[in-house]
């Protein structure tokens, strides 16, 4: 058996240098004339992936396997004797369903060439089983389980559910429980991943052709070894992969039309989202898309590109005359309407499900579709150079994000030190304008002061004055008024003293004389009466 | 068509337009918010006059344009309308990045759309260009338009789980337009862009036209001639 390719494809090149030159070297081993290596690569790898897992597993899906035989053969006896059945050759693809793997390595130009003109759909879930190597009997216990439990998505998925017209204009609608059940196990599931919007555009192709356990292993199978819910995991990688690969392979392609989308400003994921997210279902007719899983399921994932680049191809000189508006419309809504079967070109009513026609001719050119896809050469190894170059990228970007997250923290030390700067600022501007008032305040009052002070001056000059005259006044003219008035005062009490010195002698000399009368005249008695 | 119309809308709110020629200008608009709030239907009602019960969840993002006339200005919309759930929104900066406008729409019975509605808010602010003008808008009134205009029975739990005062006080906290709108009853859904066209900020060659409609303008505009031409306008 060799190596698939997948194997090697999706490898972390640091882990793995050498990727590349092994991917070289394994890849010489296929014959690329056709893309039936691409059919050997992915049952390679899920065997791969097979002999990777515990016994209990392997017994059940070994088990699982032997149940879808006995399924198909159910199906063969009772569809085998209506009338439409007879185009299904039974005997190839009971041949294909009893040993697939010798089929894909012994009549790979068999096995492609029927699932390139679309697996017969009574036997579609069969087939697409058998190749994804789906069915394990343990998972369809879990999800038994799971179906019964409650999951946190459960409103966002009923909601969703009642809105998708792809799922509840068609026949299916009548499986709407099952669809939910399918979805909300798978959040219960795998948590990372949830529930994403998409998811159920995925889910509506396998439940119309599987049983409702069956749809879940499918659903898992194509998650895990697939990639596919790297589509759908919170950061999207594997979206944004894809839309890389697609970008790379359409500028190889078509530069023309690459660069026209460019210059009208155009990125891929505006519009080639949708188509990946959904595996085309969000917009596209539903057997354009159970012939792109078809291919899917048998091919791998990286096939959707064959048929996005084809169709985006296939309309070139219609997109070259567009502009933005008209291209994203275009883009989105008008892709495959280049494949509407000749005989309806002409009836305007370009209906979305074609298979109700009762028409003998599907209304869609759809082997034709299939056959051009396949036709675009998508080498594995041309992938993993694309995904070598956006993982580069994308280690670029972390990088520039790291840088502007630091920035930005930094930024934001620097803005918070400039508001503290402000406040600071401010402040002393606040002071700064209280002094300045004051200065104001004290030059306006200061003229006034001044005045006042000069009038201060003269009156004390003034003042001064007349202290020097009063002064001058007590040291002549007082002083020596008094003391001659004094001197003066003194004479005169000198004088009056003399005065009364010489009366008071007077006195004693009269009061002598009067005692010498009295003794002169003792007994005059004329004095008595 | 479209444009005789508008032309002929412009001439009668303002006879001194008529020997200009009218500038058409373009703005990018884009619409956030949690998913399933209304934010495809909100531009369905305003590009196509029309409403879908149960629109198909946008993957991706959808773009659609829709021309306007506002105070004697032709406005082009050109509208983003992106995806909700949270797991697309790795996607978002780029509709959101280059962006004039936005409108940040919320579901008026969903208080979990409404603190979706605040992240936006921020992460606008934080991402966006620096002059883009945001409307916030709580859709689906006319889930609650009954019972508060019909006063309904007070033992029932009102549908409004979100009052008109949060929005606003939201919406005047950090600096944006508000309206309660429904795109099922067409209620103020013109009014927000109309709006936004009044406010958002133009080149300076035709400010000065701005600046005169905005004088006698308003009372015309808020009467008659702001309807979008439900043409065939739309991409």
């Amino acid at each position: 058996m060799a190596e698939p390719i997948d194997s090697i494809l999706r490898v972390n090149l640091n882990t793995k240098p050498d990727a590349i030159n092994n991917l070289k070297t394994l890849s010489s081993t296929y014959n690329k004339d056709s893309g039936n290596f691409l059919l050997q690569s992915k049952y390679n790898q899920l065997i791969l992936n097979f002999t990777q897992k515990n016994p209990t597993t392997k017994q059940s899906l070994s088990s699982g396997t032997e149940t879808i035989k006995k399924t198909f053969q159910t199906i063969k006896n009772t569809a085998g004797s209506y009338e439409f059945a007879n185009e299904i050759d039974w005997e190839i693809w009971e041949a294909i369903v009893e040993n697939y793997e010798n089929f894909v390595n012994e009549n790979t130009n068999t096995l492609n060439e029927l699932i390139s003109k679309g697996i017969p759909k009574e036997i579609r879930g069969i087939i697409w089983q058998v190749a994804a190597y789906s069915k394990d009997l343990n998972l369809e216990d879990f999800y038994l389980q799971l179906k019964n439990e409650t999951s946190i998505h459960e409103k966002a998925i009923k909601r969703d559910l009642t809105r998708t017209s792809f799922f509840t204009n068609i026949d299916a609608v009548n499986k709407s429980d099952e669809l939910f059940n399918i979805i909300k196990a798978y959040s219960l599931y795998d948590p990372d991943v949830g529930y994403t919007q998409g998811m159920i555009f995925i889910g509506v192709p396998l439940i119309m052709n599987c049983n409702e356990s069956e749809s879940f292993c499918l659903l898992v199978t194509l998650m895990k070894d697939y990639n596919l819910r790297h589509l759908f995991c919170p950061e999207m990688q594997g979206l944004h992969l894809l839309l890389y690969e697609f970008d790379r392979l359409l500028e190889s392609y078509s530069p023309i039309l690459y660069n026209h989308l460019t210059k009208q400003g155009i990125k891929s994921s505006m519009y080639a989202s949708q188509w990946f997210l959904t595996f085309f279902a969000y917009k596209f007719p539903l057997d354009i898309v159970l012939r792109i899983y078809d291919i899917i399921i048998t091919e791998g994932m990286e096939s959707i590109l064959k048929f996005a680049i084809n169709l985006i191809l296939k309309n070139e000189s219609n997109l070259l005359n567009l502009s933005f508006d008209k291209l994203l419309e275009f883009l989105k809504d008008n892709l495959f309407n280049i494949y509407i079967s000749d005989e309806f070109i002409n009836t305007e009513n370009n209906k979305r499900f074609s298979f109700t026609k009762k028409s003998s001719n599907s209304y869609y050119k759809l082997d034709q579709l299939v056959q051009d896809s396949l036709d675009i050469n998508v080498d594995p190894l041309d992938l993993q150079k694309f995904q070598n170059e956006f993982n580069h990228i994308l280690e670029k970007e972390e990088k520039k994000g790291e840088e502007i997250t630091n920035l930005q923290v930094e930024n934001g030390a620097l803005r918070k030190e400039i508001k503290q700067y402000e406040f600071k600022f401010n402040s002393i501007n606040a002071d700064h304008l209280d002094t300045v008032q004051t200065m104001v305040d004290l030059k306006i009052t200061l003229p006034d002061l001044l005045n006042e002070n000069s009038e201060l001056k003269e009156l004390i000059e003034i003042r001064n004055q007349e202290i020097e005259e009063l002064e001058a006044k007590i040291g002549k003219d007082i002083p020596t008024t008094i003391e001659d008035q004094i001197k003066e005062l003194l004479d005169i009490n000198a004088k009056e003293v003399e005065k009364s010195a010489n009366l008071e002698e007077e006195l004693q000399n009269l009061l002598i004389e009067e005692e010498n009368l009295k003794k002169q005249l003792p007994n005059h008695t004329w004095f008595k009466w | 068509m479209s444009s005789q119309q508008q032309q002929s809308s412009s001439t009668s709110t303002n006879n001194n337009s008529l020997q200009q020629p009218i500038p058409t200008i373009s703005v990018k608009l884009v619409l956030l918010g949690e998913a399933a709030v209304g934010k495809s239907s909100l531009v369905l009602r305003f590009v196509s006059n029309d409403f879908q019960e149960n629109k198909e969840p946008t993957i991706g993002a959808a773009f659609l344009t829709q021309k306007c006339t506002i105070n004697n200005q032709i406005i082009k919309y050109e509208i983003w309308d992106t995806a909700g759930q949270e797991r697309f929104a790795s996607l978002a900066p780029m509709y959101y990045r280059n962006a004039q406008a936005a409108i940040i729409v919320y579901d008026i019975t969903k208080p979990a759309s409404f603190i979706k509605a605040r992240h936006w808010v921020k992460e606008l602010h934080e991402q966006a260009n620096k002059n883009i003008t945001i409307a916030l808008v709580g859709n689906k009134y006319d889930l609650v338009e009954d019972e508060e205009e019909g006063g309904a029975n007070e033992n029932e739990e009102s549908l409004r789980k979100v009052s008109y005062e949060e929005g606003l006080n939201l919406a005047n906290e950090e600096g944006l337009l508000f309206f309660e709108t429904s795109a099922k009853t067409n209620h103020n859904i013109t009014e927000v862009f109309v709006a936004i066209g009044e406010k958002i900020p133009k080149d300076k060659s035709n400010e000065s036209n701005i600046n005169n409609g905005n004088e006698g303008g308003r009372i015309d505009l808020l009467n008659n001639e702001h309807i979008p031409q439900k043409s065939n306008t739309c991409c």
